[in-house]
Formats: structure tokens, sequence, C-alpha cells
């Protein structure tokens, strides 16, 4: 479904502030998997999902995605087949529109927009049926302004905006880094359950490795702008969160010691 | 009398303006000076086509086209070469400046005696009221002409509040309203928010350009200085309509613009027929506008206060 | 329908009640019966004048100054013979606008309009009013009228047209070698545009090139009469339009650093150092308006009045400033052209 060859991109080139947030990361993601991808602090994670979605055009490498080179493509036109969930709660959301607009707007993603009427009555009814099954009360108040929504409740509903019409891939940036223990359990449920539902193609970015190993069938492991560690299948249903936390203490190890060094290291196993 | 008849009837001309500066700086979020130009731009339009015999309909269209122009130009000019907003439209009104000169000939046109929307509606209400006829309206004296023109500038102005309530909850409209909330979401969801900015801003300014074409035919001239401080009035008129409606619901915004607007004239108005030092006039109505500002606030605090008692 | 949107027209409401709380003087009242014709003024009756100025200038205010002594002269006591109240649209027209609407409500025996974009409004607005303007440079072009006598029927007054053959002779009888002269013009003032081209022909009549750069605000004036010293003219021939009029001293400053000689259009110029001057006065353009005025008030119809180019043009010449340019003014001038006087700055 989703094949990156070879991306590089440097930001701020030739400044002080230059970071070389990918070098050449390839990846290939195959039909209805689920990726969780981790990494350090600056690793590249968030830049690698803002590449595919085009929120900037790569230095070099391709982005492939369902046969079509999107690599050029702009980020509104990429956007007919991906679906995005921010870190940001405030970000996947129109805050001064209704809820019932929001949903409306996402209903025609990627779709042409004419003078037809924003929010017929059909609309509204499998507005509501929809937002039932999110378990939250919302159904009844389509026409609250999504601004007085709490956090949790915002990013709820822009993880069902972005997977309303079954998008090709769902970017998943962090979607509950900003909220607290309980919201963000909830979220991820819902997250499952949408996922598994339309067997959905999905890279989800995190920093907590209790989601990694729970969720999804492969985890990427990125540190200063490549892919380290990739585990699928098996392998990856055996991994521990203490396996990962020892990943990362050895990418630090060997972030202190010279090139050469790093690769003659034989990493310890306990 | 005749006097609030016609400072309503200024007001509602001008509630175009207030519309069109709703459109791109509430909606858009995008800080659009153009106004300045275009106000005179659809002026100079509509005043150089009367002179040269057009139909007064026609060159009032044309006016509203080529405010368009001019915002899509601002628009076209921020989105493509991402200059600063503010600046793409400075850069704009300054340029319409010559091409104000340029349209009408001269930085002065008269339509003392020509063809224009008031003389045409004025004939057909003459038609039915009969020329010259004066109405008592609860003792003051008023002619009929005048109440006709305050007649036709509602209407026009009711037409477009509907036409643009319409607009903005079709698909289209409801996306451009997402341009100006969240731009990011907008453009995951497929719409190339560009375009919507550049219709968006040109929207605006075709019905600043509308507001100085009719204007100018209500008054009988246009001036290439006619929009100088029209911004401003403009944004205080919006302002306004914000304190008086202070709910978030686009039909009640709306409303609000074209109270505003209203209001304000009037609140000029007052400030004249106080017979106050002339010179004192402007920062009159500074004062006028702070209260405006001030007052809701102060409303909701002394509430709370006696709530809490 | 929300709340919030009839509490926003009760608010409207209130404010137009307020507005017409100040207007109940005019209910029910019949309108102010004609005066009868006969050229003097009735006695004992109290004159309803009004007075409306587009923006403060100079020339408007020392318009004002002659028509409020016009009507002093003809012992008019204000307060007791007349009322005269002033409005000023301060350079806006919206308000010009509004102000139109307030006088349209009342009944004025006279109205004063002190410049062009004021005597068009009005002309329009109130259709039965008695209007003197002043202080318009072309009051043909400004639509006021097919001709000076051939004019819109309740409006009549002073044009304030420049003498530029007038100057244009003295000055090439000074200066007799020269090519150019040099002018600021301010291209959004339609006088202005006007009296920069009757100027050109003016000098063409002499032989001589007008050089006019034009500039759109105050801080452009300087620029533009720096610009003309660079294109190397004899002398500035400067009009007089409401931007240049109240910007001169930028204009007179240029041309006393560079030592070029300045010859104007506005007699006060002369304290501020131009060499020679010939001046409309706008004290007396105000004057014969209030005098014109007068003759309205005592019944002759201005459609029977035709407009007039201010009658008296000052020319005035200061020897001094003459030394100071290095212009030598020969004893003949004075013979050439009886009407200059000679002043100190």
């Amino acid at each position: 479904m989703l094949e990156l060859s070879c991306l590089y991109k440097t930001f701020n080139t030739g400044s002080t502030n230059e970071v070389n947030a990918l070098k050449d990361v390839s990846l290939s993601v195959e039909e209805g998997s689920f990726v969780c991808i981790l990494g350090t602090n600056g690793s590249g994670k968030s830049t690698l999902l803002n590449a595919i979605a085009g929120n900037f055009f790569p230095d070099a490498g391709r982005v492939i995605l369902n046969g079509n080179n999107i690599t050029k493509w702009p980020e509104h036109k990429r956007a007919c087949h991906i679906g995005r969930v921010f870190q940001n709660p405030f970000s996947g959301t129109a805050p001064g529109m209704s809820i019932g607009e929001n949903l409306a707007l996402a209903a025609k993603r990627g779709k042409r927009r004419g003078l037809g009427w924003g929010l017929p009555a059909a609309m509204v009814r499998e507005l509501k049926t929809r937002v039932k099954d999110l378990d939250m009360g919302l159904e009844d108040r389509l026409d609250t302004p999504i601004g007085k929504l709490s956090g949790g409740q915002r990013q709820a509903l822009t993880l069902l905006m972005s997977s309303w019409l079954r998008p090709d891939l769902l970017l998943l940036d962090e979607h509950t880094a900003a909220l607290d223990p309980t919201t963000a359990t909830k979220v991820i449920e819902l997250t499952e359950k949408i996922v598994c539902e339309g067997k959905l193609t999905t890279l989800m970015v995190t920093h907590s490795m209790q989601q990694a190993v729970k969720l999804g069938d492969r985890i990427v492991m990125m540190h200063q702008g490549k892919i380290r560690y990739d585990f699928r299948g098996e392998e990856k249903k055996k991994m521990k969160v203490t396996d990962l936390l020892f990943l990362f203490e050895e990418l630090r190890r060997k972030d202190q010691m010279d090139l050469g060094a790093a690769e003659l290291l034989i990493p310890k196993k306990d | 009398m005749t006097f609030l008849i016609g400072s309503i009837t200024i007001g509602l001309i001008l509630a175009l303006l207030s519309l069109g500066i709703f459109i791109s700086f509430r909606i858009f979020n995008f800080p659009d000076i153009t106004a300045e130009g275009s106000f005179t731009f659809g002026a100079a339009i509509t005043a150089a086509f009367i002179t040269s015999g057009t139909n007064p309909a026609i060159a009032t269209i044309l006016a509203f086209t080529g405010g368009m122009l001019a915002g899509a130009t601002t628009g076209f000019i921020h989105t493509r070469f991402k200059i600063n907003p503010l600046l793409s439209g400075i850069l704009v009104m300054t340029a319409l400046y010559s091409v104000n000169l340029h349209v009408m000939g001269k930085s002065n046109l008269p339509l003392l005696n020509q063809r224009t929307l008031f003389t045409w509606f004025g004939k057909w209400s003459d038609h039915i009221s009969g020329p010259g006829k004066i109405v008592n309206l609860i003792g003051w004296s008023v002619t009929a002409a005048d109440l006709w023109t305050l007649l036709f500038c509602f209407l026009v102005i009711l037409a477009f509040s509907l036409l643009l309530l319409w607009f903005f909850r079709t698909n289209i409209g409801t996306a451009m309203r997402a341009t100006g909330d969240n731009d990011q979401m907008i453009r995951a969801l497929g719409v190339n928010t560009k375009w919507m900015i550049i219709f968006g801003v040109a929207l605006s300014n075709g019905l600043v350009a509308l507001a100085g074409s009719m204007l100018a035919q209500f008054q009988g001239f246009a001036d290439v200085q006619m929009g100088i401080g029209m911004l401003v009035w403009g944004l205080a008129s919006v302002i306004i309509g914000e304190a008086l409606i202070s709910e978030n619901k686009l039909g009640l915004l709306v409303a609000g613009a074209v109270m505003g607007a209203v209001l304000f004239r009037l609140l000029v108005a007052i400030a004249l027929r106080w017979g106050m030092n002339p010179n004192d006039l402007k920062l009159i109505t500074a004062a006028f506008v702070f209260l405006a500002l001030v007052l809701p606030g102060f409303m909701k605090h002394t509430k709370k206060i006696r709530l809490t008692k | 329908m929300d709340k919030s949107f009839f509490r926003g027209i009760l608010v409207l409401i209130l404010v137009s009640s307020i507005l017409l709380l100040s207007d109940l003087g005019n209910r029910n009242v019949k309108k102010v019966a004609p005066l009868a014709p006969g050229n003097s003024l009735p006695s004992g009756v109290r004159f309803k004048i009004g007075m409306v100025h587009y923006v403060d200038s100079p020339n408007s205010e020392e318009c004002e100054r002659g028509v409020r002594q016009a009507l002093q002269d003809k012992h008019l006591r204000e307060g007791v013979d007349f009322t005269l109240k002033v409005y000023n649209a301060e350079g806006d027209v919206s308000t010009l606008n509004s102000i139109a609407g307030a006088l349209g409500n009342e009944a004025w025996d006279l109205v004063f309009a002190i410049s062009t974009n004021t005597i068009q409004l009005l002309a329009k607005k109130l259709t039965h009013t008695k209007i003197v303007f002043t202080n318009v440079g072309d009051p043909v072009l400004a639509g006021l009228g097919k001709s000076m006598e051939d004019h819109l029927p309740n409006i009549c007054g002073i044009s304030t047209m420049s003498d530029f053959d007038g100057l244009m002779k003295l000055v090439h009888y000074l200066h007799p070698g020269m090519k150019r002269a040099g002018t600021v013009f301010t291209p959004s003032e339609v006088n202005s545009v006007s009296f920069k081209d009757h100027l050109a022909e003016a000098c063409r009549r002499q032989g001589i090139v007008l050089i006019a750069m034009p500039a759109n605000t105050a801080t452009e004036v300087l620029d533009a009469a720096n610009t003309l010293v660079a294109q190397r003219v004899d002398v500035f021939c400067q009009i007089s339009d409401n931007l240049t009029g109240s910007s001169c001293s930028a204009i007179l400053k240029v041309s006393r650093d560079r030592k070029v000689p300045y010859y104007g259009f506005v007699t006060q110029q002369m304290k501020q150092g131009a060499l020679a001057v010939g001046g409309r006065d706008y004290y007396q353009a105000g004057y014969e308006s209030g005098q014109m005025g007068i003759r309205v008030l005592s019944g002759i119809a201005p459609a029977q009045i035709p407009f007039r180019v201010v009658g008296k043009t000052d020319y005035l010449i200061n020897p001094e400033m003459a030394r100071f340019y290095n212009v030598s003014v020969p004893d003949q001038v004075y013979k050439e052209f009886p009407q200059l006087q000679i002043v100190k700055q």
C-alpha cells in the first residue's frame, strides 16, 4: 500500500539550525498493516508522517501510495487518500463550527464541494448514528461549537472524521500524547476499534511503549533520521516494554562512541 | 426625522462594506487592507460607466466584478508569493489609487444629472406614490422619496445578507469558513485552501466595491479620496455589531455586521446633532466605539457580581 | 430568531429615538415662508445660516473669516440678527454625507459651502436650499453649471481660480531668459489638475515650459519640490490647492535652501518668503461670498447671480527676497505693473 524509498529531508540548510530530519528512509507497508513508529526525540518520526501527508516535499526520494507516486502532490490532493489525526487536539477540528458541520466536512474529504446544502437532513441522521457509536453522548449536541468540547472529545471526533470515508492510509501522530491517561485509554480503544473494523492501513507515531507493544502488528524504531529497528509478525508479538527500553539504551550508547566502534558492538542480550 | 431616515439609509449602504470586511477579517481571518482601494474602485467604475451612458445596473455589476478582481489579486499575491496578508493588501490598495485615477480620468466625477439606480427607483416609486409627496410620520413630515430610498437600500442589503447566509451553508461555503477557522484541518480534508482564500478575499472586496458604487450613486459624485478611512469605519461597524450580538452563530453575526453599520452612522449623527465642536467629531466617534467595545464586558462583570452577592 | 438579535434591534430603536428627540423642534413645523423680493434685508428677522467646511485648511479658515466680516460689515450681529452653525467634515466623505443629512433636516435661510466637494454634495442633496459657495477653483468643471452664468438655480458663489496669466507676465518680465517653471500639484484634487493645466497654458503663452510634479501626501510634497529643483527649473510658480496650500512651507523651504525663486498665488505666502505673488485672497473670496449671501438673503434668487471669480487680486513683491534670490527688480516693473505693491516679509 505505502512505499517510501530513500527519503531525505534537511531543514534550514546551511544555517546553524540545520537539521537532517530524514536520512535515507525507506519503508514498505502492506495493506491492512498497523505500524507503530517509535523513536528518540528528534528522530524524525513526525517528520516522516508529515512527509507522507505532504506538509513539505522531500529533498530526495519517493512516496508511493496505493500505486500512485504522490511525491509531488500538494497536501490537499493527498488528502483524498489519507486520514490524519494530529498530536494537538485542536488541530483536527474547526473550533468555531459545530460538531455537525465538522463531520459533514469530513464526510466530503477529497470530494468536490459545490453549492449543495452543507448539512442536509439525511446527512444529519447519518451523523447521529455514527456519533452514537462513540458512546460520548455527543449525538444530541451536534449543534454545539466544537471549541466547547474537551481535548479528548475533540480527538475522538478527529479520529471519527479521519476515518469517515475509508482512507487508504491512516496517519496518527502521537494523538494521545496531550490527553490525560483515562481519556487516552478511551481514544486508544476507539482507535483499535476503527482500525479493526475498517481494516485500515495505519501508521501510528507514539511515545508510549505500552501502546507500541499492545497495538498493531509491526514496530519501527527511528533514531536520528534513520530507521534502526523493524519488528514484524511473531517477533513483534513477543516484544515487551523492557525489550524496547533496552533497544533505546543501545541506541544511546552507540551515539556516545565513534561510528566504527558502534558498528562492531555486539548487542548485549539478557 | 429626515435626518434619521438619511442616516439609516447611509448606514444600510455602508453595511455592504461592513459585510465585506466581516468576511475577510472574521470568516477568513485575513486582515485585508485592500478595502480602502476597492471601495473607491467600485465608485470609480460605476461613475465612469454611468457618465459614458451605460445602464446603471450594469455599471453597478461591473463595480462588483472590479472589486472581486482587486480582492483576487490580493489573495493571489498572498498565496502564490507567500507575502504577508497585510502587505498584500497594502500593495493592491496603493496600486488601486493610480488605477482609480485612470478609470475616472480625473479625481472627481460628478453624477448630478445622470441616471443612477436611485433615480431609476425614484421614478418607479414616484409612479406609485406620486411625485413630491410628503408623508406624515408620527408628527414629522418626510418626503415619500426618502422613504422609498430607505426601502430600496434595505431590500438590497437584505438580499445580499440572505445570499451570503445561504452561500456559507453550502458545501463550498462551509469549507471556506473552515479555511479561516483551521486551515490545517481543512487541507487534511482535501480542500485547496489557496483557492478558498483567493475567492474569499475576492468576495469580500466585491461587496466593498459595491458599497462604494452605491454610495457614489447616492451622493451624486465619485471622488478618488472616498475610500480613505473607510476601512476603519467598516471595522468599527463589525466590532460594534459583535458587541451587540455576542453569539457565534453565522446568521446572527451577519445581522450584527449590518446593525453595527447602521448603529455607527446613528451615533455619528447624534454627535453631529448635539452641535458639538465640529473639530471634535472624530474624537467623539472614537469614544462611542470604545464604549461599544467595553460595555458588554462591563455588563457581564456587574451581572457576575450581583449573582455572587 | 435569537435573543441577541432582538437586543440589537432594541438598541437601534433606542438610539434612533435619541436622535428623534433632538429633532422635536422640527415636529409639526411649517416650512419657512419665502422672503419678499427686494434689495433690502427685512428687519426683525433672525436668519438661520449654515456653513460647511470639507477640511481644515488655511484657505478655508480665511474664507470663513471673510464671510463673518462681510456679515458684520452689514451690521448683522451674530446671535441677534442671525445664527451661524458651522460644520466640518474633517476630510471625510461619509461625514460630509451625514452633515448634508443634518442640514436637510432643517430649514435654512442660507448655507455657505466651502470647497468643491462640499458644494457638489450639497447641491445634490439640498435642492431647495439657497447655497453660496466659495473656495471652489473651477465651478463649471465641478458640474455646478454649464457656464458661469447658466448654472444650477439654487446656488451661486465665488470661484477662486487664480490669475495665471497675470502672474506669469510678471515672472516673465523679471526673468526674461527663463525656460522652465516648476510646480507641485495634487492629482487627486480635481481643482489642482485644472489649475496646473491653466498654468501650463499661461506659461506657454509666455514661451515657458511648465514642469509639474505630483504629490499625494504632505510628505510627498517635499520630495516633489526637491525633484523639481533637480530637474533645474528656473523658478517655482506654485499653484494652490488643499494639499499644497497647507504644505507650502515645505516648498518654500526648498526654494530658499536651493535659491530657486518662489512665486505663488496666495497672499499669505509673502509672509513665508515668497518673492512675489498674484494672490486671490481667500479672505477676500470669503468676504465677497458673504456679500453675495447677503444679496440672496435680501431676496434675489441665486439663479440670477452669476458665478464670479473673486474680484481682487493682490500683486505683491518683496524686493528683499528678490535680492536674496539674486533677481534684479528694475524700477520699470512698477510702471509696467501698476497694481504691484511692495511688501516686507
